[in-house]
Formats: structure tokens, C-alpha cells, sequence
């Protein structure tokens, strides 16, 4: 009886690992495949059956990618416009979440659901009406364009996102220097800017994330091949004659290696900018 | 010159507003006027340029709803929205289960499972390209050397099989937060209920329909609505990337569609048109998530 217990309770424990592992193999594979072939040679990619391993650890891909095409000139572009576009959603959003979470008045909870909906509505609708207003302009084909486009999405996220730290901040702590007869924007600036600082950083490092990743806008709006940024550049490889995947892939891999190491840091703040709210019973 | 100076009530009931201002001003040049715009440029005869054009009235959503390819992108974006929710959820659902429990490692499988959300879409568009090409693809020798399958499969290159196959790429970028919000629903159930329940006898089957599933009723609803508004509207790289729609138009969704009578074709009427029935779509989803998290309290204003 006993032994049959024991019996039945290893094997559960075998499906649950097994089942882990296949769940793993899902999600990293994919990861592997992308860093093996990276580094291999033609022979060993193009070959079937395919080899699991590299052939060759020479790193022929990532050499020829860095000598034959500008990537660090795309991965340069892409932290300017991610940097830039969030840099300015924050100085624009931080006052605007503050205003959101604080006070008491009139069409409040409205302001709140008209920022709510605009976060929700999809890219697309903007890009047309953009691309216009950009050739009237003259911003079409500009870096800064792309960054006002990009700031367009993120200043709601980011206003959403502060929203909800500044409301986990006990307003006690605004109390005392309000007393002592502290403005707002000097209590804003002084009290609560620094305690929600860790909140701020994660914001920051979300919008700029979405930034990096962001790609519609930018094949959009910027067109000269010096003024491409990482996802335009990199989807610039697909429909070569050939398709050179160690290159494809390796100059994914230096795009992709940024991005997750910083998702790593603040991955802890990142559902709560998803869920637009607390996940509660 | 005296600075105008107002009473202290008065200037107190202005702070908030003052604190608004900023971001409002910059939301209404960025932002509500373009996507006014794009309403308006589905009235007019626009063709690629500044201005409006010639106002022709409801003609650009006559040409829309009456052309050949309305009804397929409709269905299509239909048929990718619902395959995301379904698999997001069924998958999410049943990794959350699996890990909620304790066993060495943990954080560190929870750490990986942020992998497929941080990649950059393009990125993850081109490694799924490699993995399904169909020469020297590894899926395809995976699922033949397994038995899976005894012919090739061509994922990109055939109907409906292409739009299967980018709900798959899709599904895995999504999916693990199904899982991490499953998790956190779970975590809200206490554990008393189980206790309860075992007490009276109930098997883990009853436990999971009687006590898991009514407790994960908000999660699930709120996922529903999220995913949908995600996939339905935001979906782009993948499906642009990888098929560009094709192959003969059976991954062609909506917002696809929109973009390439924009920036193919150079109809703006039309493109602007088509945006505009997205706008109204994710608006409506919008709205009922609102409704929702506002009725169970998961949103204060």
C-alpha cells in the first residue's frame, strides 16, 4: 500500500518535470536557435538534418554584419529615439499622472478613462494622419519625427503607469510639508518625485522598451537607409536573394540582448503597466 | 506690473488643472488631433500628401464595404483575434496551474518565462522565419524525425496554414502573461476553500470547476478583453514581416490591410476608412473592459 503511494507520487512528480521541461523547451528554444545559427557557417545552417550544435564558433555572422552594415549606426538610432521620445513623455506625464492622482474635483474619473481609452486604441489609427501632417511639415524622414510619433504612444502609458505608483504613495507623506506651506509643484518635485523614483526608473525603462521594439512607425515615417533604426534594419534583411541567416540572426541577437537584460531588471513593475490596474479577486 | 494675483480658494481649485495642463496640451497636438484627422481623411479624396483633399462624403466606406476584400480581412482578423485569446488563455491557464506551486527553481523558471515578452517583435519574426522555412527549416525536422507529420509542411506558404502558423508565433510572445496574471489570480484564492472542500470530500476535478475556475472568473475576463484589443488592433510585425498578408490574402487582417491601401497603394480614402472601422471596434472593446474593471473595482478614477 505504502509502496504504491510512493510509487504513485513519483511518477506525478516525473510529469510535473517533464511537463516543466517541455514548457522550457518552448519558450528557450527558440532563444537557442536564434544565438546557434548566429554563430554558425553556412555549411553547418544549411545543412538537413539539421546539427543542433555549431560547426564553428568563429562568429563569422556577427563580423560580417558589423563590417558590411551600419548596425551600431541602427542600434545609435534606436536609443535616440527611444531615449528621446521617453524623455519627453516623462517630463510631459509626470505632472499629468500627479494631477491625475491627487486633488479632488470636477471630471476627475473622466480625465482618468479618457487616457485609459487612448492607451487602448491601436497604432494604426494614427499613422496616416501622421504621415500627412509630417509631409506638410517637413518632419517626414526625420529622427525627430519618428520621436514624436513614439512620444505620441508612450505619454499615455507613461501618465497611466505614474498614475498608479503616485496613488501607492500615502498622501500623509505630502501632509507635513503641506503644513508648513510647501507649493504643490515644490511638494511634486521634493516629496513624492523621490520616493516614487524606483516607479519613475521602471516607467521610464518600460516606454523606452516599447520604443526600441516599435516598428511600424519608424518603416513609416523615416525612409533614407542612414536614418533607419534597429527594426527597419533588421527587417531591411528579409527578401535578400539569398537569405544569410548567421547575419540576420546575429544582428538580432545584439538587438535582442539589450531589451532583456533590462526586462530582467524591472520585471517586477512590468504587469502592473499591462493590466492597467491591480489583478484582484 | 503686478502679477495677477488670485484668492488662495480660487488658486487652489485651479492646481489640479494646472498640473493637467501640460500633458492634456501635448496629448491634443500628438495625439487627438491626428486621430481626429484620420477620421476626417476618411471623408475626403486625399491622395498621399498634406491636406485634406475634395470632401466626398461616405464614398471611401462604400468603396470599403463593398470591395472584394472587406468580408476576407474581417473574417481574417476574426478568425486571428479569437485563435490568440483562445490559445493565450488555454495555455496561460494551464502553465499557471502547473507552476503554482513551490519546487526548487522556481524563480528561475519564472525569470525565463519573461524571454518571449522582452524579445523585440522583429526579432522574434525573423528567428520564426528561420524555424519555419521550409528547406532548411528546424520545425519541419523536428515534426517529421517525432512522426508528427510524414511530408513537409510549407508554415508561411499555404492556407490556412500561414495564418496558423503566425497565431503560433503570436501566441508564444503572448502567452506567458496568460501565465504570470493566471499566477496572480491564483494567489487570491485562499486556501481554506480547498481545505473546505476536501473535508467534504470533493475530488480535484470538483475543486478546480467548483473552487479554481469561479475563482479566476475576473483574471479570465479581463485577459479576454485585453488580448483582443491587443491582437485585433496592435497586432502588425509579425504578420507584416513574416507573410505581408499573403499568401493569396489569407493572413491579411484589417489593420494590415489599412496599412497596405495606405502605404502600398497609396489610398489614403480607403485606408483611412478601414482605420477608422478599427478605431471604432477597439473603442467598443475598450469600453467594455473599462465597464468591466470599473464594475468589479479594479479602476478607480
Amino acid at each position: 500500500m505504502a509502496e504504491r503511494r510512493t510509487l504513485k507520487r513519483t511518477l506525478w512528480r516525473a510529469a510535473f518535470w517533464a511537463s516543466v521541461a517541455c514548457l522550457l523547451c518552448v519558450i528557450v528554444f527558440p532563444f537557442y536557435w536564434m544565438v546557434k545559427t548566429s554563430m554558425d557557417t553556412g555549411a553547418g545552417i544549411f545543412s538537413y538534418p539539421p546539427r543542433f550544435l555549431p560547426t564553428s564558433y568563429a562568429l563569422e555572422g556577427y563580423w560580417t554584419v558589423v563590417t558590411n552594415t551600419p548596425v551600431w549606426r541602427w542600434l545609435w538610432n534606436s536609443f535616440a529615439v527611444a531615449a528621446g521620445s521617453t524623455a519627453m513623455a516623462l517630463v510631459a506625464g509626470v505632472s499629468g499622472a500627479y494631477g491625475l492622482s491627487r486633488f479632488r474635483y470636477r471630471g476627475k474619473s473622466t480625465l482618468a478613462l479618457v487616457i485609459l481609452t487612448t492607451q487602448m486604441m491601436p497604432p494604426l489609427v494614427l499613422i496616416i494622419p501622421i504621415y500627412t501632417i509630417f509631409i506638410g511639415l517637413g518632419l517626414s524622414d526625420t529622427l525627430f519625427g519618428l520621436m514624436l510619433g513614439n512620444f505620441a504612444f508612450s505619454l499615455p502609458v507613461v501618465i497611466w503607469m505614474m498614475k498608479s505608483i503616485f496613488d501607492s504613495i500615502p498622501v500623509d507623506i505630502e501632509e507635513a510639508a503641506r503644513v508648513d506651506g510647501a507649493s504643490w509643484p515644490y511638494i511634486l518635485w521634493r516629496v513624492t518625485l523621490p520616493i516614487a523614483l524606483p516607479g519613475l526608473a521602471a516607467t521610464g525603462i518600460f516606454t523606452f522598451l516599447n520604443g526600441w521594439d516599435e516598428f511600424m512607425f519608424a518603416r513609416t515615417i523615416v525612409s533614407s537607409a542612414e536614418k533607419w533604426v534597429g527594426t527597419v534594419g533588421l527587417a531591411s534583411f528579409i527578401g535578400a536573394y539569398v537569405t544569410p541567416w548567421d547575419q540576420i540572426l546575429a544582428a538580432a541577437t545584439i538587438f535582442t540582448i539589450p531589451p532583456v537584460a533590462l526586462f530582467l531588471l524591472v520585471q517586477k513593475y512590468f504587469i502592473a503597466g499591462l493590466g492597467a490596474g491591480a489583478v484582484k479577486g | 506690473m503686478r502679477a495677477l494675483r488670485l484668492g488662495s480658494s480660487t488658486r487652489e481649485a485651479l492646481t489640479p488643472y494646472a498640473f493637467l495642463l501640460p500633458s492634456f496640451i501635448a496629448l491634443a497636438i500628438v495625439f487627438f488631433y491626428p486621430m481626429l484627422r484620420a477620421v476626417l481623411l476618411s471623408f475626403y479624396g486625399n491622395t498621399v500628401g498634406a491636406g485634406l483633399g475634395k470632401f466626398v462624403g461616405l464614398e471611401q466606406y462604400a468603396t470599403v464595404i463593398s470591395s472584394a476584400y472587406f468580408p476576407r480581412v474581417l473574417w481574417t482578423s476574426v478568425l486571428w483575434t479569437a485563435g490568440n485569446v483562445v490559445f493565450v488563455l488555454g495555455i496561460g491557464l494551464a502553465t499557471a496551474l502547473l507552476l503554482d506551486r513551490r519546487f526548487p527553481g522556481r524563480a528561475g523558471v519564472r525569470a525565463l518565462f519573461i524571454l518571449p515578452w522582452a524579445i523585440p517583435y522583429v526579432a522574434a519574426a525573423l528567428i520564426w522565419g528561420w524555424i519555419f522555412d521550409y528547406e532548411y527549416g528546424v520545425l519541419n525536422y523536428l515534426l517529421r524525425t517525432t512522426g508528427a507529420v510524414d511530408h513537409k509542411i510549407n508554415f508561411l506558404l499555404g492556407c490556412p496554414t500561414a495564418l496558423a502558423s503566425l497565431t503560433g508565433v503570436s501566441v508564444w510572445k503572448l502567452f506567458p502573461l496568460g501565465t504570470v496574471m493566471f499566477l496572480a489570480g491564483l494567489q487570491t484564492i485562499p486556501a481554506e476553500y480547498y481545505e473546505a472542500a476536501k473535508v467534504d470530500g470533493a475530488n480535484p476535478l470538483q475543486s478546480f470547476r467548483y473552487i479554481t475556475l469561479p475563482g479566476l472568473r475576473n483574471v479570465t475576463i479581463m485577459l479576454t478583453l485585453l488580448i483582443t484589443i491587443w491582437t485585433f488592433g496592435r497586432a502588425f510585425t509579425i504578420i507584416f514581416l513574416l507573410t505581408e498578408g499573403g499568401p493569396a490574402g489569407c493572413t491579411e487582417t484589417i489593420v494590415i490591410r489599412s496599412y497596405l491601401e495606405a502605404f502600398k497603394f497609396f489610398h489614403i480614402g480607403t485606408a483611412s476608412a478601414l482605420g477608422t472601422i478599427v478605431l471604432a471596434i477597439s473603442l467598443a472593446f475598450s469600453l467594455a473592459y473599462l465597464a468591466f474593471m470599473h464594475r468589479s473595482r479594479l479602476v478607480y478614477g
